[in-house]
């Protein structure tokens, strides 16, 4: 035993009245400033284009946001580095895992800066071009971009994946297409789940009435189909993203909240939980430190399912001729195609797409329970 | 006459860090309308091997000889074990109820359980549940057997999942600490509710506990585990006034409040005697293979694994005869 | 502060949780978890709160630690009103008066390290100096005897016995006055609990520690508490020091738990005498004394001249009718159409009602009763039976008597039994 007197606390070091947020909080507080100030910028002063020739759709307004977000995460994990550390030296081990999240990183990289590097030009002259290491007949092409042998025009560097008929390179389809799914990864990742988690976690812990207005809501959603509601409206108004994104976020959350409502409802009153209020722990305490991390399992599993649903069914509208046609997504490319080599690299990317962020969910989830620890 | 005969008995679970030896050798006997308890603390093994004599513990491998009614159950096949389950071989668990479902009535449970083993019309199941509950000692049966089990009490609950153990006439009833989550005003009416039935109905009683209390309140023999082994075996009476090993002493002492407590649990040890690395006695000859059984008195069945009471050693360095 | 002033005192704390029914939500009724106890207690005390589950012992606990907030009554902490507290008394309050929880595999957020959840205290008060945290941690961890090295470890690394000794080092951070124990033993194997109890002891005595203990073990209770208040459905039963009260109950709630208690000996086996029944709904509490409906010893009606044994199951007989549990058609259809006076005969067999009462008159009533139970006519038996055999258990609230050496609320102790 150590010296008979505990060492005593100096209140002195006691927290004073006011308490400033946390990094994490402040970034996405700074973020949101930030990118609603821009938004008044364009909307008053700078008219059509906000930088350059930049015409900032709804969509990418949305897209900033969540943005602070990430900010935001990417403070908090850097504030527990040795959490993070952690957390990574477990998701290390899984293989899978990595490969996966290599190939999610990789269609987020693409989507991002990928139309900048090779944007969807029309060329006419050169459409229907097979991709590289095939042949077509010569009669079938306006003309050829690669090597002509015996009547046969072979794929060429130029356009490797081939272009469709109106000469749009299949390349730059897939990675216009890359980024809708990118921009949908991040509002549903960030901005949807988000929402989903702080509502469970509320409903779950405080119960009474704010819990019966949170399921009264979910459940007055999950009664009402979203696509029904978009096919109304997209027959009134224009067909945007926008309307997509805000309507499917809007209408997904729901089984998302339930779930994470749920699996706070179930801790509520284990002991930690007790401990800590105590201890003198406020509800933001409480939720943060005890409730959030417990129900990460849940909210990793809903983000790594939202996710590939929202892109799934934006390619699935899309394939039932319902968005945009200028929107160059994987399933208007799907839908337009009329060579087998131009829906190829899109489906690839789809179920690509699907596979690694549902392997990386998993992954995380274990990587994140300490129990699991060898 | 020996109803159940386990000898080397092994169970280990695999885990991600490779299988883990819950049960490392355990021999004992119950012999008919006897009750035997197996004592011993968490984590010593005492559950997995109960388990382990109807395999119902999925994902556990099994080793040894268990057998039941002069048939080796190790050998069967999962159709056979199925009808040892139940019929032969009931289970009754820790928590009261959650072995009853709660979308049927106690009655139907009851009913479902006599006619899964006897072709009995529904109606003389029925009779034959409400003979049962009155059995199990529960008051105004005709009237309970519609109730639910959420509209019943837990004590209420464990006497109805004995009812449904009871409901095919087994031979043995294994029971897991049965009381455990009970109060004690009411522990000891389902004590004197599984002595009756063992003696009634010749009932042989297999019950697994950490607390002497409810052991000197029912077993006829005591099988004292620590690390998956058997530490000491005796006659309830015999083991009480004079327990012999180590341990056991250290669990009267700690229950009399006159040794110090423990809880960091150093892992048992892998070879020789399990006990070694808690044991205040240790000497290096408790490395050396495991310790056999040696007579711990005059008593022919009470055998104590340590070697203090071999050939080699003199026992009054242990100190006294027990507390 | 005098010695004798106690550090918490406890004044008809009640605790009522509304019954809701039906779509509205109205409250149809009160669950009396707890309801008006009183409790004392002084530095360096420990006192055992007693009985069966479902009694309200850890609502009581809960209640006067304010963490749900009472219905009822006062809670006074070092001479202060805790209810009256303003949020800075309030985490001074917290601080001073700490809760150790029953399961300690429930007491640890299993997604941090131990040594962080002993330092969280310090997280919520703000100390943030983290050389000052290490430190603390580092001697709480040792106070208890847990291996500092290991405070970078998850819970799951740890047995159970050592859970519960990190949880008590995170109790002790603040150097606490109170400590609320709620059945911190009773997951635990009887070797962990003795080295629970004796760090709690080697604690309490060097930091003057008030302990409640909450059990329902009264092996335990003996061994480690000074006084000892025995609850039964929200109320308190009957008080005093723990050897006194348990070797010689003055209420027989008491003496049906210290009964019920099995021996360690094989040879008086049978002896534990288990309570009949089930604690009853606190929803709907018994009148008079709480205990009547299973009181092994309930006081019989003047008028007549039965035993208390032969009147307890009169009684039982009563409270079954009352309670729509006796199905005479049923019983009859189960006895193949018998006559009335074997079902008469299995009637009072059932409950354990002599063949004949001892006393004219009350046989008399019993058999009116009876009769028209088997008539079909259970209002006029109920009203028979409850004329007749009439306790002033039920009738009357007991009131509080002083004990040789405490108090207990049973009308037995009554000077002249009011009949």
């Amino acid at each position: 035993m150590p010296s008979e007197e505990l060492p005593m606390l100096d209140w002195s070091d006691e927290r004073s009245g006011f308490d400033w947020p946390s990094p994490a909080v402040t970034t996405f507080l700074v973020g949101v400033a930030a990118v609603s100030s821009l938004y008044l910028y364009d909307y008053y002063v700078a008219h059509v284009y906000l930088v350059g020739q930049w015409k900032v759709s709804p969509l990418e307004w949305l897209f900033l946001l969540s943005l602070s977000v990430f900010a935001a995460l990417v403070v908090a994990t850097a504030r527990r580095r040795r959490d993070a550390a952690r957390v990574w030296r477990r998701f290390r081990t899984d293989t899978g895992a990595v490969v996966a999240l290599f190939v999610f990183t990789s269609i987020v990289v693409i989507g991002l800066f990928g139309p900048y590097v090779r944007p969807v030009t029309h060329n006419l002259l050169y459409a229907t071009q097979p991709p590289l290491f095939f042949e077509r007949s010569m009669v079938a092409v306006p003309s050829c971009s690669g090597r002509v042998v015996e009547g046969q025009c072979h794929g060429s560097l130029r356009f490797p994946l081939g272009t469709d008929r109106f000469g749009r390179d299949v390349l730059a389809l897939t990675v216009a297409g890359a980024r809708i799914a990118t921009l949908i990864t991040f509002i549903a990742g960030l901005l949807v789940v988000p929402l989903a988690t702080v509502v469970g976690l509320l409903a779950g812990y405080r119960g009474g009435w704010v819990d019966k207005i949170a399921v009264t809501g979910i459940d007055a959603q999950q009664t009402v189909p979203a696509i029904i509601v978009y096919v109304l409206i997209v027959s009134l108004s224009n067909r945007s993203l926008a309307l997509f994104v805000v309507l499917f976020g809007l209408f997904s959350w729901g089984s998302a909240a339930r779930l994470i409502r749920s699996e706070t409802r179930q801790r509520r009153e284990l002991g930690y939980v007790l401990a800590a209020r105590n201890l003198g722990g406020d509800t933001g305490h409480l939720l943060r430190r005890h409730l959030l991390p417990n129900v990460s399992n849940a909210v990793v599993t809903v983000t790594a399912h939202l996710v590939p649903i929202l892109v799934l069914t934006e390619a699935a509208i899309a394939f039932l001729d319902l968005t945009n046609p200028d929107l160059l997504s994987w399933g208007r490319t799907v839908v337009s195609a009329q060579h087998w080599w131009v829906p190829l690299p899109a489906v690839i990317a789809l179920v690509a797409m699907a596979v690694s962020c549902k392997l990386v969910g998993d992954g995380l989830r274990d990587a994140l329970d300490p129990r699991g620890e060898r | 006459m020996t109803l159940l005969s386990v000898e080397g008995l092994r169970v280990e679970f695999p885990t991600d860090e490779g299988p883990v030896e819950a049960v490392d050798g355990v021999d004992f006997t119950v012999d008919r309308g006897e009750v035997v308890c197996l004592v011993g603390e968490t984590g010593s093994g005492k559950t997995a091997a109960c388990e382990a004599l109807t395999r119902i513990a999925d994902g556990a491998a099994v080793d040894g000889s268990v057998r039941f009614d002069g048939r080796e159950l190790t050998d069967c096949d999962d159709r056979t074990l199925r009808s040892v389950r139940g019929d032969r071989i009931a289970h009754v668990f820790q928590q009261p109820g959650t072995s009853l479902d709660p979308v049927y009535s106690v009655g139907d449970q009851i009913i479902e359980a006599i006619r899964l083993h006897d072709d009995a019309s529904r109606n003389e199941a029925r009779a034959r549940a409400v003979s049962l509950l009155e059995d199990v000692g529960i008051a105004a049966p005709a009237e309970r057997i519609d109730a639910y089990p959420h509209q019943l009490s837990g004590g209420m609950r464990q006497r109805v999942a004995i009812a449904v153990a009871l409901a095919a006439d087994p031979d043995l009833l294994v029971a897991d600490e049965p009381t455990t989550a009970l109060d004690v005003t009411l522990q000891a009416g389902l004590l004197e509710l599984l002595r009756e039935l063992s003696a009634e109905r010749d009932l042989a009683v297999l019950l697994v506990t950490h607390d002497l209390g409810v052991v000197a309140e029912l077993a006829d023999r005591v099988v004292v585990l620590y690390g998956g082994r058997v530490m000491e075996r005796g006659g309830v009476e015999t083991l009480f006034e004079r327990p012999a090993h180590p341990y056991t002493r250290l669990l009267f002492e700690s229950l009399r409040g006159t040794a110090d407590g423990s809880d960091d649990r150093p892992t048992p040890a892998d070879d020789g005697c399990p006990f070694r690395s808690e044991c205040p006695y240790a000497v290096p000859d408790c490395a050396e293979g495991r310790p056999s059984f040696h007579a711990a008195d005059d008593e022919p069945a009470h055998e104590v694994a340590c070697v203090f009471y071999g050939p080699d050693y003199d026992i009054g360095t242990l100190g006294g005869e027990g507390s | 502060m005098s010695d004798d002033d106690p550090l918490l005192s406890v004044r008809d704390l009640k605790k009522h949780y509304p019954v809701k029914r039906g779509f509205l939500r109205r409250t149809v009724g009160h669950v009396r978890a707890v309801d008006g106890i009183d409790l004392k207690l002084r530095r360096g005390e420990t006192l055992a709160l007693v009985g069966e589950s479902g009694c309200g012992k850890s609502t009581a606990a809960r209640s006067l630690l304010h963490l749900e907030s009472p219905t009822g009554g006062e809670v006074r902490f070092d001479g202060a009103s805790v209810g009256s507290f303003d949020d800075g008394e309030l985490n001074q309050f917290r601080r001073r008066a700490q809760l150790l929880l029953q399961n300690p595999d429930e007491a640890f957020n299993p997604r941090i390290p131990v040594g962080e959840s002993v330092a969280e205290p310090m997280d919520i008060h703000g100390v943030s100096d983290p050389e000052r945290r290490e430190e603390l941690v580092a001697d709480r961890l040792e106070r208890v005897g847990i291996d500092p090295e290991t405070a970078d470890r998850y819970p799951h690394e740890f047995s159970g016995g050592q859970k519960q000794r990190l949880a008590l080092a995170r109790a002790l951070v603040f150097d606490p006055d109170l400590l609320v124990a709620d059945e911190p033993t009773s997951a635990l194997d009887e070797r962990v609990q003795t080295r629970i109890l004796s760090l709690l002891e080697t604690l309490q005595d060097r930091h003057d520690l008030a302990i409640l203990f909450i059990s329902h073990d009264i092996r335990t209770v003996r061994r480690f508490c000074d006084r000892v208040a025995v609850m039964y459905l929200g109320e308190i039963v009957e008080r005093g020091p723990v050897e006194a009260v348990f070797e010689d109950p003055q209420h027989p709630y008491t003496q049906a738990l210290v009964d019920a208690v099995p021996t360690l000996d094989p040879g008086e086996r049978g002896e534990a005498k288990p309570l009949d029944g089930d604690v009853p709904d606190p929803a709907d509490p018994p009148s008079g004394c709480r205990f009547h409906t299973r009181c092994p010893v309930v006081i019989p009606p003047e008028a007549f001249d039965i035993d208390a044994e032969t009147f307890r199951t009169v009684l039982n007989l009563r409270l079954a009718v009352a309670a729509d549990d006796i199905d005479v058609e049923r019983l009859r259809g189960r006895l193949n159409d018998a006559s009335d006076e074997r079902l008469r005969t299995a009637l009072r067999e059932r409950y354990g009602v002599p063949d004949s009462l001892s006393d004219g008159d009350a046989e008399r009533a019993l058999s009116a009763a009876l009769d028209s139970l088997l008539a079909g006519d259970e209002e006029a038996a109920l009203e028979q039976l409850e004329t007749s055999f009439t306790t002033v258990c039920e009738r009357r609230e007991p009131e509080t008597h002083d004990t040789p050496v405490g108090s207990a609320a049973c009308h037995r102790r009554d000077e002249s039994p009011p009949f």
